[in-house]
């Protein structure tokens, strides 16, 4: 587990290593096929305020800035790219794994060229407010985003009865984010977590370097937050991150590890040779056992930009792996693995650009919960915009 | 609080606001008639129609969402039916890990309890489809109450033994105990075996368990979640707790959570009556919604005269509220009332507020929420405030 969080941890900042200037860059627009440079997406955070888990969409409020946006402005729709990776308590997540009131750090692009229509814009009344990049790479909550990045905090002191917290950053300085020392509220409902255990406020103590997640507080105009968790040592944050990994795998194995399609080489009578990359964020050991299992052939079902797939069990083909390649360093988005599979009959979903879900012989088949199945083609009509509860 | 403080609040609040469901239990196999909610009227007992399912979407400031409902065995019904979408009645009250809750506290793919009844007349909130509509569309979509497995069955004094445990299969055989479970229609009953892997989370006293903790004979709660059987009434267990003091463990904490959300936004109820005084002046009488923790309703009471206050906000059927902060007024607690054997949903607490202006929105019926003087006033988030016509 802690090989693959360090992998996981190589791989991002990797990525996100030149994200640094992403302001210079903020309007690279996403290309068919193509996975974005490093070093592009603009940074915006906030608070998760609603979600459509099924087609990877939400809304939240953005950080206060100290402006009047936060009382007149409208919630920040988005969308998450095919490609885009979500986090939760230092683990690969679903968008429904994060709680509803959780601060995230997101990086984005404008929408993809024939996808402005996802996230509709805004009534011409609040127009002054639109935000373009709304179209997710990643997605992390406070823990993921810090602990990724090499910082924690280290709090200077705690005050139950005004319920403030002082602390300041340690280790290296996350350049996006909240890079400063800081107080946040903190009370009662605040979750505090030493070990495996449950402790109260009073274990909180100067000096410890801890990880914690934020959520809004009545200074939130101005940038005040709540802390609504907070990891006092490393066992408890190891101890997080292991549930949530335990989650997110078994989510995948039941869903398939996601990828697009590079090539398609046509034979004769409906078969031929399809070439396909698998997007990066998950946890390296699913790609492990995929790789493990070559020999045995994959599953590959036809999935939409949402990853959402028809009838992933039976609308899918089973190939013969060929070919099986890593590339060192991908960009983000992408896990550098690509693999040339041989069918003997194609999808008609199988074309370059396409998203696809990608099964390991080894997983065990199960049928995907009706909602989040597309069933029809209005129901694929519906999923190409934003439509939340 | 203390946590065997918390217990004994929590008793007397299941004894308050459980009459409803309680009442449902026991009438046999009868479904109830179609009861539709009326103006500023509390539903009699044992008007809903019970559903469970798996929560699959939440638009929690307007206190709506969507279920899957349990597998019954019709694999049709299973894979064709939309979800069952649903909205919170003002006085609707949720529960989760055994106290009051909102529906941002429920993880998606929690399951629900559930009990329904028709809109209000004129109430489009939830529209089904004139054109096509699926047969398996139920027309009952308010929600009088919804509560997540733990609070459902430890509410009800029930629980499960554990029978055998096979971690190689990642089964877990369970009997449900307790003295609703000859009684009661609703719910799983006796043996079940439920799906688990290392993705369950297992409580044991204030931490995390492991999967080698969980042994026969032990009495627990669980919640559950989506299995590929659903269709066959089967399920997955999300969270086990293992003992009693993680339970209480739990309870606390999502008590904590309420408290403070109640505080912010104060508590629901609404208007029953105005003594218009000449000018702008009355005495606007209200009656406090149910399902609310026991200490809240004691800070209400505990504005009595000669020095009590109390501020009343108009109120939205979802609850919300414009600017709350702005859009109350305030005035003297003239008296209050703990009405006997209140119906289901509402607390029975009737407070008397003199309020110098009057405000368009006091008005039988009309939804409000109450501000005792011991809380303190909070901004709300904007995206929870009314703040345009159309917004309403």
């Amino acid at each position: 587990m802690n090989r693959c969080s360090s992998i996981i941890g190589v791989l991002f900042t990797a990525l996100f290593a030149s994200v640094a200037f992403t302001q210079d860059k903020a309007d690279y627009v996403p290309q068919p096929g193509q996975f974005p440079p490093a070093g592009t997406g603009t940074y915006i955070a906030g608070e998760l305020v609603i979600i459509d888990p099924v087609n990877r969409r939400g809304g939240f409020r953005l950080d206060g800035d100290g402006s009047e946006r936060y009382h007149t402005g409208p919630l920040h729709y988005f969308a998450v790219l095919p490609y885009g990776m979500i986090f939760y308590n230092g683990a690969p997540a679903e968008l429904r794994d994060i709680p509803i009131g959780t601060h995230v750090h997101c990086y984005f692009y404008v929408p993809p060229l024939g996808e402005e229509e996802t996230i509709p814009s805004l009534p011409k009344d609040q127009a002054q407010f639109q935000i373009k990049q709304n179209h997710a790479i990643s997605l992390e909550d406070d823990f993921s985003f810090y602990q990724r990045r090499g910082q924690a905090w280290k709090v200077v002191s705690i005050d139950t009865k005004k319920g403030k917290i002082n602390v300041a950053p340690t280790g290296e300085t996350a350049k996006d984010g909240l890079g400063k020392p800081y107080t946040f509220d903190i009370d009662d409902v605040t979750r505090v977590w030493k070990g495996r255990k449950l402790v109260d406020l009073a274990d909180v103590a100067a000096d410890q370097a801890v990880q914690f997640n934020l959520g809004w507080a009545q200074g939130w105009r101005d940038k005040e937050y709540g802390v609504s968790d907070i990891w006092l040592d490393d066992e408890s944050r190891k101890f997080a991150t292991e549930l949530q990994h335990r989650r997110h795998v078994r989510y995948q194995k039941q869903h398939w590890l996601p990828g697009w399609i590079d090539r398609v080489e046509h034979n004769d009578f409906g078969g031929g040779t399809v070439t396909l990359t698998l997007f990066g964020g998950m946890d390296p050991s699913l790609y492990a056992e995929l790789k493990a299992t070559q020999e045995k052939g994959f599953g590959v079902a036809a999935a939409e930009k949402t990853l959402r797939t028809w009838f992933h069990r039976g609308d899918k083909k089973i190939g013969q792996v060929i070919e099986w390649k890593e590339t060192e360093n991908p960009p983000p988005g992408s896990s550098g693995i690509q693999v040339r599979l041989k069918f003997t009959e194609l999808l008609d979903g199988y074309r370059p650009g396409r998203c696809v879900r990608v099964k390991c012989h080894d997983w065990i088949f199960v049928t995907m919960p009706p909602e989040e199945r597309v069933k029809s083609l209005e129901d694929q009509k519906r999923g190409l915009t934003l439509s939340l509860p | 609080m203390t946590i065997g403080s918390a217990q004994r609040v929590r008793t007397l609040f299941a004894a308050v606001v459980c009459v409803h469901a309680l009442a449902a239990y026991v009438t046999g196999s009868e479904e109830p008639a179609d009861y539709v909610p009326q103006t500023g009227k509390f539903p009699p007992p044992n008007c809903g129609h019970y559903f469970a399912g798996e929560l699959v979407s939440v638009d929690h400031v307007n206190r709506r969402g969507a279920l899957r409902l349990i597998g019954d065995g019709d694999d049709a019904r299973y894979h064709s039916a939309p979800s069952h979408r649903f909205a919170m009645l003002p006085y609707g009250t949720l529960r989760y890990h055994g106290a009051p809750a909102e529906l941002r506290d429920i993880p998606i793919g929690t399951v629900l309890h559930g009990y329904f009844v028709l809109p209000p007349e004129g109430d489009t909130t939830i529209l089904l489809p004139e054109k096509n509509p699926s047969k398996y569309l139920l027309k009952y979509t308010h929600a009088l109450s919804l509560e997540d497995d733990f609070s459902f069955y430890q509410r009800r004094g029930q629980s499960w033994k554990i029978v055998s445990v096979d971690s190689a299969k990642g089964k877990i055989k369970v009997s449900l105990i307790g003295q609703a479970a000859q009684a009661a229609n609703d719910g799983l009953k006796g043996e079940q075996t439920f799906d688990f892997d290392a993705s369950t989370r297992i409580w044991k006293g204030r931490q995390i368990g492991e999967l080698k903790d969980l042994t026969a004979e032990q009495d627990v709660q669980v919640n559950l979640t989506w299995t590929p059987d659903w269709q066959n009434t089967k399920f997955q267990i999300n969270d086990v707790w293992i003992d009693k003091e993680s339970r209480d463990v739990a309870a606390e904490v999502q008590r904590q959570i309420h408290i403070r959300f109640m505080h912010h936004r104060w508590l629901p109820g609404w208007v029953d009556n105005v003594e218009y005084q000449g000018g702008s002046k009355g005495i606007v009488t209200v009656t406090l919604f149910g399902g609310m923790d026991p200490s809240l309703y004691d800070q209400a009471r505990a504005q009595k005269p000669p020095h009590g206050g109390a501020s009343i906000a108009c109120a939205e059927k979802t609850l919300r509220t414009w600017w709350q902060n702005h859009d109350s007024k305030g005035g003297s607690v003239l008296d209050f009332k703990d009405i006997p054997n209140p119906l289901p949903n509402s607390s029975g607490l009737q407070m008397r507020v003199q309020i110098n202006e009057l405000l368009e929105g006091y008005r039988p019926g009309r939804i409000i929420r109450f501000f005792p003087n011991s809380f303190i006033k909070v901004k709300l988030p904007p995206e929870e405030c009314i703040q345009s016509m159309d917004d309403r």
